[in-house]
């Protein structure tokens, strides 16, 4: 084996140890038992479960499909769940994803006071979910910071501003729309209501805070555009805008991608918040896949409920697979434009 | 930036030119004010709300400052809540304990090798087996720790004694892999056990101390949690990547890109089982059922391999060729190089761990193990009526983690960026 | 290396001090000696039911050294009322450790993760929750042997009382106390709206136009309710109707009592002479009242505690709760204590729940005004006005709890959104109670196959 002389001058024959192999399972073995068993172990336990009907206190029964039935069955309940987080994904993931490259390119100069800016910018991403949820429960009252702001936004134009109680509004975007117009969606077409206030304003809080974190990675690929290109552009005659629209964009796909699809994946879990605030309610309109999982795992859904760790490991599946269908499609359509360049 | 191939345009034009370009930046800074002060403004706000009265603080409209007095109190009267109950033995254990096997972990790693032979060596055939003894012996005596103190179910300290007895194995077999000096790894295990023993005491008594229900435990367990479990990420995820990153063995693309599936498992699926795991374990209201899945992550371990894959080999090969082992060479020559990698990964772990809100929520239940973030919960609960005193709960949790993102923001920045263009 | 050396010892001998000196709570447990469970004390008269023997309490022989954990919610005055009853306990059995551990919050989540790690406390509140989580999963010991020891019977307690925690004819948990609902005013604003006093012979009828009244001669709200299953239901059981039948198989929302009582609140809400709290500006109906923004309400009796803490200067009166067309009714809130089937103490356990639900430790309770006896013939022990007049309510035969089966929660839930569309204007009363009827009977059908 390798000699242990290290007096310069001395030099051994192996330049490598040879036991490699070993050692780097030995390195990996941390990883490889956390892995086993609280990773694979973990989901196989889950998709087992979700086959059963579990209560937590007796052994768990074998109901087959039962319990994924039940899921896609349930309208009012986990199908909501479904409406309502696929909703949030398609107004948050653009907005975030757009509001963050509008703050990267502000940001984008090279002046003294980019650093201290980018740290002010990226602070309020740093807290808690929870933390951001506590002072938006403050803001957000009847007698609020954000009623204010609009009250006094609304009466300098000489209109009149109710206050609106954010957190506890079930009325949907697409409702008040037909309301302005004389006309009311039937409650029992509420998938046509459109997100509820609450839960609109349950998605401007998060805006809120994941936008700068995306920020911060538009930032870092915004520097790494090759300057020539831009100034190859120039001599062409092209304009600011034609700039942005035909060098800058392009070269961040690839990030584009990745921040929708990390945007897309953290959005149909969002839960945090949920549980934090709202519970789900008000009627269901801010109920998301994830705090059902919770609710029905604990039994504390709606003032106390049976646990039924089954139906809420079927409903979780149902959940990741969804979510897999949709970050696949996004691969395939966003990065088959990446090809061309 | 005129370069003197471009034709002099006329002064005027010139002029109009400059007055754009300061108009522009100056826009620009006003902007950034302007966004800077938008973003803040919730914390700015609350902050200021902290100090306001209770009725102040729901009343119409809401001012800036407050209108009254300043009431500096509600700060201290926050410290000072306690919602009762005693410190329980079994959750403070847990937290001694795994800042215990920290301790011992670190001091094995750092003191077991080293490149000077003093005198007569040990022989394999007596070292290696002590020492795996030493190493059982110390999962055995935490077990039986853990069942004296605490009287803990069966299922509890076989558990933990077994975890903690595997991972001290795992340090010898890396140690042994190395051809080390017996005499010094065998010291260095007694001396890691003795600091284990002694920094799982000091741990459990200054948590017993610092009570049941009351602010300075909760912020004990969130310190401690959030520290162990970046620490703990920094000594295994290094040794994972290191494995990967420079290492050649058979299997290593398909481990690799079983890594990367894992990281695109939802939480949800994850979350069922994991809390009948934790209860059938006993692990439920103790710091193992966050700490030991918890000592790997598999985005560290990514953003670790990148940075090491990164950095040239030619020290490597230059140790190698001195007959380093491996593990020396990851200790005394990859490390140093890899600091501001491992520096990020310490910040956003502990930053994950202490924003962590759902995992403590499942697994921490117990007045005395809450964290910062469930304990918030609880008073968005209990003060209702005093939303004052919410945000001074709001302030102190997000304090920590501002002030460290504050000093170490371009770690960060750094880290956010970089899973941005390796992503 | 002696530096080392000497920092170790340093911190050794620190940690060795910090153990010496803080050490406590060590859970040692000792193998109390099984229990000879004598038979009881048979047919002893109830009153002074204290052991007086020594050893011997409630009728019941606890295991020597006996250490149990008992565990509830409750603020600040509800825990002292609680440790005073342990104080009480131990001058009766002094050979029972009691270790109080209150939770503030979620404590249903923290019982069940506790019992299902085989942690529970030995002895723990007991709501409908629990019994479904806990009582129908075997976790709950079944208390009928040890009633019958102390000689306590289940028709001593109000019989509404009982139906939560019974299954299978065995009582697995007794009722610690109970709360009810009243008509609470505020005389100014009666009288501002020239009308006369509200009395215990009121029908829901005189209510409204009372509302109206005072909603068109005064500025303040004429009736505060929120859309919340529980203010509905004296409503619903005084019209004749209930949220579900008998053995809790089948829902009945669209029962002709419940609609009538919707029906009524519904068209108060738009006539404008019921408000919510929200829309007054109040965080609920009590802070209504309390802050002179409406008139009547119906709320419970910790409108004593809340009122003379919050608004000591305001004054406001309670009566029994309104008749309605099938008589008086009201509903009942009630939560119990119970004992752990894995507890190691079973009968120092079941002697401190006896005890804690027993007449004389129930007697104290009442005389803090905290909450109401749970049997009868207690009932006269009660002696605020107000709280008297509330209280009525849990004497009525229509009275009752609104407990159905496992899935209460979400039968209840399923009532309170049902208020919510109405109230907004979503649904009118017939459909938003037949999808009501449909959540309710799914919910129900759900909890019938567990």
């Amino acid at each position: 084996m390798a000699s242990t002389a290290t007096r310069p001058g001395r030099r051994v024959l192996k330049a490598r140890p040879r036991n490699e192999t070993v050692v780097a399972y030995l390195f990996l073995s941390p990883y490889l038992l956390v892995t086993a068993v609280f990773t694979v172990g973990i989901v196989a336990f889950a998709l087992y479960i979700s086959f059963t009907s579990y209560n937590l206190f007796e052994a768990p029964s074998w109901v087959g499909l039962d319990n994924y039935q039940r899921a896609l069955g349930d309208t009012r309940g986990f199908l909501r769940s479904l409406v309502n987080v696929f909703l949030y994904v398609i107004i948050v993931v653009p907005l975030q994803t757009i509001i963050a490259l509008m703050l990267a390119t502000i940001l984008n100069k090279p002046i003294r006071a980019q650093q201290f800016f980018r740290t002010v910018f990226y602070g309020p991403s740093v807290t808690s979910s929870v933390v951001i949820a506590s002072i938006f429960l403050w803001l957000y009252l009847k007698t609020g910071v954000v009623n204010y702001v609009f009250d006094r936004t609304f009466s300098l134009f000489g209109a009149q501003w109710t206050p609106i109680e954010w957190l506890n509004d079930p009325r949907g975007l697409f409702q008040l729309i037909a309301n302005a117009f004389g006309e009311t969606i039937p409650s029992e077409q509420w998938y046509f209501q459109g997100p509820s206030v609450t839960w609109m304003a349950i998605m401007a809080l998060n805006i809120f805070t994941t936008a700068p974190t995306f920020m911060i990675m538009y930032l870092a690929a915004l520097q790494n555009v090759p300057p020539p290109l831009y100034e190859a552009s120039l001599i062409d005659g092209a304009n600011r805008w034609q700039q942005f629209w035909n060098i800058t964009l392009p070269m961040l796909r690839p990030v584009t991608l990745l921040i929708v699809v990390l945007g897309t994946i953290g959005s149909f879990q969002i839960f945090d918040q949920v549980q934090f605030l709202t519970a789900g309610g008000p009627l269901n309109t801010t109920l998301t896949p994830v705090y059902l999982v919770y609710g029905e795992a604990l039994g504390v859904l709606g003032g106390g409920s049976v646990i039924r760790m089954g139906l809420a490991s079927a409903m979780a599946f149902v959940l990741a697979t969804i979510i897999f269908i949709f970050t696949f499609i996004q691969r395939r359509y966003i990065e088959s434009g990446t090809e061309q360049y | 930036m005129r370069s003197s191939t471009v034709d002099r345009p006329l002064p005027g034009a010139a002029a109009r030119r400059d007055i754009r370009k300061v108009g522009g930046l100056a826009l620009r800074y006003v902007l950034m004010i302007v966004l800077g002060l938008l973003l803040f403004a919730p914390f700015i706000l609350s902050f200021f709300g902290s100090f306001k009265s209770n009725a102040e603080i729901t009343a119409y409209p809401p001012s800036l400052l407050p209108r009254g007095e300043w009431q500096v109190e509600n700060w201290p009267r926050f410290f000072g809540t306690d919602v009762g109950g005693e410190a329980q033995l079994d959750g403070a254990v847990s937290l001694g304990l795994m800042a215990g096997l920290f301790t011992a972990f670190l001091t094995l790693l750092l003191t077991g090798l080293t490149s000077e032979i003093k005198g007569q060596r040990l022989s394999r055939s007596v070292g290696l087996p002590l020492s795996i003894l030493l190493a059982l012996a110390g999962g055995v005596a935490s077990a039986l720790y853990v069942s004296v103190r605490t009287g803990a179910d069966v299922v509890e300290w076989v558990t933990v004694g077994a975890s903690i007895a595997v991972l001290l194995l795992i340090a010898v077999l890396l140690l042994a892999m190395s051809q080390p000096d017996w005499r010094r790894v065998l010291m260095a295990l007694g001396w890691s056990l003795a600091l284990f023993a002694v920094a799982t005491v000091l741990f459990e008594q200054i948590a017993m101390l610092a009570g049941g229900g009351r602010f300075w435990r909760w912020l004990f367990n969130t310190s401690v949690l959030s520290v162990m479990k970046a620490c703990f990420q920094l000594v295994f995820c290094t040794m994972a990547a290191y494995a990967f990153a420079r290492l050649r063995f058979p299997g290593r693309e398909l481990i690799f890109a079983f890594m990367l599936v894992t990281m695109m498992i939802p939480g949800a699926v994850t979350l069922v089982p994991a809390y009948v795991l934790m209860s059938q374990l006993d692990w439920i209201n103790r710091a193992y059922s966050l700490i030991i899945p918890g000592i790997v992550n598999a985005a560290s371990i990514f953003l670790l391999t990148q940075f090491l894959r990164s950095i040239p080999r030619d020290l490597e090969e230059a140790a190698y060729i001195d007959g380093a082992s491996y593990f020396q060479t990851l200790k005394d020559v990859i490390l140093p190089l890899a600091r501001p990698a491992l520096l990020t990964v310490f910040i956003l772990q502990f930053q994950a761990m202490w924003n962590d809100y759902l995992g403590p929520l499942l697994y921490l239940q117990r007045r005395d193990m809450w964290v910062l973030n469930v304990a918030l919960n609880i008073f968005k609960g209990q003060f209702r009526a005093e939303l004052n005193l919410l945000l001074v709960a709001a302030m102190l949790n997000a304090v920590p983690v501002l002030i460290l993102f504050f000093l170490f923001s371009r770690y960060y920045i750094q880290g956010v960026a970089y899973a941005g263009i390796k992503g | 290396m002696m530096k080392g050396i000497r920092w170790l010892a340093l911190l050794a001998v620190l940690s060795l001090v910090t153990v010496a000196c803080g050490d406590g709570g060590a859970a040692t447990t000792t193998g109390g000696a099984t229990a000879t469970t004598d038979g009881g004390t048979g047919t002893t008269a109830p009153a002074g039911q204290a052991g007086t023997t020594a050893g011997d309490c409630m009728g019941i022989t606890p295991e020597e050294g006996a250490t149990i954990v008992f565990s509830g919610w409750g603020d600040e005055t509800e825990q002292q009322v609680y440790r005073d009853s342990i104080s009480r306990f131990n001058e009766a059995c002094p050979g029972i450790t009691v270790d109080y551990q209150p939770v503030p919050a979620d404590f249903q989540t923290q019982m069940k993760a506790a019992f299902a790690g085989g942690e529970g406390p030995d002895v723990i509140y007991v709501d409908d929750q629990l019994m479904t989580a806990l009582g129908r999963a075997g976790q709950l010991m079944p208390l009928d042997d040890y009633m019958a020891q102390a000689g306590v019977t289940r028709e001593e307690f109000i019989p509404s009382l009982m139906t939560i925690f019974t299954l299978d004819d065995q009582t697995y948990a007794l009722p610690k106390d109970w709360g009810t609902l009243g008509l609470i005013y505020l005389p100014e604003v009666i009288e501002a709206a020239g009308i006369e006093a509200p009395t215990g012979d009121w029908t829901w009828t005189e209510l409204r136009e009372a509302a109206q009244a005072i909603a068109e001669n005064t500025d303040a709200g004429g009736f505060c309710q929120g859309p919340d299953w529980a203010r509905l239901a004296p409503w619903a059981f005084s019209h004749g109707g209930t949220y579900a039948n008998e053995d809790a198989t089948e829902a009945t929302l669209t029962g002709e009592g419940v609609i009538q009582a919707v029906t009524i609140v519904a068209e108060m809400k738009e006539e404008g002479s019921l408000v919510t709290a929200s829309d007054v500006g109040a965080g609920w109906c009590g802070e209504a009242v309390g802050r002179k923004l409406v008139g009547m309400t119906l709320e419970g009796g910790w409108m004593v505690n809340f009122m003379n803490s919050d608004y000591p200067d305001v004054e406001w009166s309670a009566v029994s709760i309104p008749a309605g067309p099938q008589g008086k009714a009201d509903v009942i809130f009630t939560n119990g204590i119970g004992v752990n089937q894995a507890t190691e103490f079973p009968n120092a356990a079941g002697a401190f729940t006896l005890f804690v639900t027993g007449r004389d430790n129930q007697a104290a309770i009442t005389e803090t005004g905290f909450a109401y006896p749970t049997r009868e013939d207690q009932l006269n022990l009660i002696t605020n006005e107000n709280d008297q007049a509330i209280s009525e309510g849990g004497t009525y035969d229509l009275t009752r709890v609104a407990f159905w089966g496992s899935n209460t929660g979400r039968v209840n839930d399923a009532v309170s959104k049902a208020l919510e569309r109405i109230y907004l204007g979503e649904q009118d009363v017939e459909a938003a109670l037949q999808q009501a009827q449909e959540e309710a009977q799914l919910a129900l059908d759900e909890a019938a196959e567990q």
